[in-house]
């Protein structure tokens, strides 16, 4: 049983799980390392889990296997409790569970048919899963691109003629029109201005609320995450090194890794000194953590001790619906009684 | 800081760069002054198609006569860049001025091993012999922060991770000393971590060596502590400028505070998602009349849509400058503890001001 499945959820009540993965690893072409191991994560009915980490650290393949794209060498995939990646039952095989789980990315025109128009290629998923009158997926799908903000006159033009902002929009109603259970957004708004990308966090936000859609969100800036999701799960080499309550992991991180991110992660609020609670040791891009034996943070983390580089630390909880993965985790320091605006972490 | 006239290395006077495309003529950037002494650091933040690269291209001397029309006057350590010949700018590259831009991969050699390729640099100086490039180049390896540089020297741009190739296109960068660097968002592309620690040795090198900085970025937190005075560019146009606390601590034009209550944030208190600006930018070919911000602009009454606001100080803030008809901030004060409005504006409204 994976820990994350004793968790008391964050603002989702003891609902279950829509979607989970249960210590999965994959391995890419027979390579001495694995891209991810024994990642178990659990999405809820309504619940948006971030994903948060430098890139290389294995977050997109944790999403292509939770939507079996990624072959897994050991974990399950799990949908409502029923184990759908298996050898012979691939998500990817089966159009009623790819229904119930769709996928954003990064790129959105890149993944859009460069000479159809938008309209067409939403309607598309309709066509696939069985609505017959041509009439009827235009209908719906007009009224889906209306409800993400695209009006007629632009679903007829195709993704090249539309701004980036417009074609997430695009990729999110192709995403929803078929009503999934799970959203699996990797980067959807990192290659977006950030008056569009608010515009899209907003219109994420509220199909969460409206379809109690449970979404993977993934992203590196800390500020989206802080911003959508409600837990956090915060990844290193390939492996989960902390997840929390997405408040809590921004004011109470206790994994080194988490706080040194978080203090990296650059503020509009430049009248206070920066704070830096933790020095990193060296530059964080010369160590491939998975190639460490101990724990994949120890060759920068300023807290490792011998035992980090012999032993990796398993991931378990600190503290109510808090897990750690560290022998040391970060504890701050008492802080002086000097009216500080800084919230309390509870 | 701008006192000292005699003391600047770049000024730019009412520049103007139009590029004749077949929707019209699109003025990429439109009236543009600024003013940068030795050393100082200066960010120029717009979203995409603001013209800040237009702009930073035009001060290197690379928009091309024959694709743009420029007018105006940049002038570089007491050089016209406009009316250099096409020898004597290429001579100005490297020695005087050098960019860095997003992607490293794309402006480094793919199987040149980059010790040489910064030799290369190093030697665009003629006095410098062979060996001395070379051993230079694992100098300027390890003072941009390269570990065991002898041996990284040897390895090609793709065996290095994204950080490590933007510190060996920075090291190129002032591989010949220039008096300014033009980074066009150099940390885009890399992880937060990375990220802090390039931005950290961009101000060691503008210290140390006393570079002035050009810093383009579409990310006001990242300029913000690693810039003296920053820029805000909207459709081609300054929207404001000014010392970096007094622009973020009271923003004045609305396009300013528009686009910090859109960042999200990592440190707030309280959940809240970003507020979004409505619509999207301009089509330059057909920029609205009046106030280019002002279709979606919140505060937007009938002078915006009829007269461009023009840049006026913010009283009691010398170098702070807005343009707006109805200046104010929507934003909080980051690091205030109020939650709510914004302060009212600390100054007489333009319009009160100008009319």
């Amino acid at each position: 049983m994976s820990v994350a499945e004793v968790h008391e959820p964050v603002g989702a009540g003891t609902a279950a799980p829509v979607l989970e993965l249960v210590n999965g690893s994959v391995r890419y072409g027979g390579s001495g390392t694995p891209a991810i191991s024994n990642v178990s994560l659990a999405l809820r009915p309504g619940e948006i889990l971030g994903l948060v980490g430098e890139s290389g650290c294995g977050k997109s393949t944790t999403a292509r296997a939770m939507l079996g794209l990624a072959p897994l060498t050991s974990g399950r995939v799990l949908l409502h409790g029923t184990e759908v990646v298996t050898n012979d039952k691939r998500l990817t095989k089966d159009k009623r569970l790819r229904a119930a789980v769709q996928a954003i990315f990064q790129n959105p025109a890149a993944s859009f048919n460069p000479k159809r128009s938008l309209l067409d290629s939403v309607a598309e998923p309709l066509r696939v899963h069985g609505t017959n009158s041509a009439a009827e997926r235009r209908r719906r799908a007009l009224a889906e691109l209306d409800r993400v903000g695209i009006t007629a006159a632009m679903a007829s033009r195709r993704p090249h003629e539309v701004s980036g902002g417009q074609c997430q929009r695009a990729a999110i109603a192709r995403a929803t029109i078929l009503r999934p259970e799970v959203l699996v957004c990797d980067e959807p708004v990192s290659a977006l201005d950030v008056s569009i990308q608010a515009q899209i966090l907003e219109l994420l936000s509220e199909l969460r609320s409206e379809n109690r859609l449970a979404m993977l969100f993934i992203s590196h800036d800390l500020g989206v995450i802080a911003a959508l999701c409600d837990r956090t799960a915060v990844m290193y080499a390939g492996k989960i090194v902390e997840q929390a309550d997405a408040l809590e992991l921004v004011h109470a991180p206790r994994h080194p890794y988490s706080v040194i991110l978080q203090d990296s992660a650059p503020s509009l609020d430049i009248s206070a000194e920066p704070v830096t609670r933790l020095p990193s040791r060296s530059s964080p891009d010369v160590v491939d953590g998975r190639q460490l034996a101990g724990c994949g943070f120890a060759a920068l983390c300023p807290s490792a001790d011998d035992l980090c580089h012999t032993t990796h630390p398993p991931l378990a909880p600190l503290s109510q619906a808090h897990d750690t993965a560290c022998h040391h985790p970060y504890t701050p320091e008492p802080a002086p009684a000097e009216g500080s605006s800084r919230p309390a972490a509870d | 800081m701008n006192q000292a006239a005699t003391e600047r290395l770049l000024t730019v006077r009412d520049l103007r760069v139009e590029f004749p495309t077949a929707d019209g003529t699109v003025r990429a950037v439109d009236n543009v002054s600024l003013d940068l002494g030795y050393g100082e650091r200066l960010g120029i933040v717009g979203e995409s198609g603001s013209g800040k690269s237009v702009l930073s291209r035009t001060i290197m001397g690379l928009t091309r006569s024959r694709t743009a029309r420029v007018t105006g006057e940049v002038i570089l350590d007491g050089r016209s860049v406009l009316d250099l010949s096409e020898r004597s700018r290429r001579s100005m590259w490297g020695r005087d001025v050098a960019m860095v831009f997003q992607d490293p991969l794309s402006s480094l050699h793919p199987i040149m091993p980059i010790g040489e390729q910064i030799a290369e640099a190093v030697r665009r100086d003629a006095s410098v012999t062979r060996r001395e490039a070379g051993a230079r180049a694992v100098q300027l390896l390890e003072t941009v922060g390269v570990p065991l540089a002898a041996q990284r020297a040897k390895a090609r741009a793709h065996e290095l991770s994204g950080g490590m190739r933007q510190r060996v296109a920075i090291a190129m960068a002032i591989a010949c000393r220039p008096k300014l660097i033009i980074a066009d968002e150099p940390t885009t592309a890399l992880d937060v971590t990375v990220q802090a620690r390039i931005l950290d040795l961009f101000d060691e090198l503008c210290r140390e060596f006393r570079i002035g900085l050009v810093m383009i970025s579409h990310d006001l937190g990242v300029v913000g502590r690693h810039t003296d005075r920053i820029a805000v560019m909207y459709a081609g146009r300054i929207a404001e400028r000014g010392p970096v606390a007094h622009v973020f601590a009271r923003p004045a034009m609305r396009y300013t505070s528009a686009l910090m209550a859109a960042i999200p944030r990592h440190d707030g208190a309280r959940r809240t998602l970003p507020r979004p600006i409505r619509g999207l930018p301009p089509n330059l070919a057909d920029p609205p009349a009046g106030c280019r911000f002002s279709p979606r602009c919140a505060h937007a009454g009938d002078a915006c849509h009829e007269a461009a606001p023009a840049l006026v100080e913010v009283e009691g803030e010398p170098g702070h400058e807005y343009a707006c008809w109805h200046p104010g901030s929507d934003v909080t004060p980051p690091g205030g503890a109020g939650q709510g409005q914004g302060p009212a504006p600390a100054h007489p409204t333009s319009s009160e001001v100008l009319r």
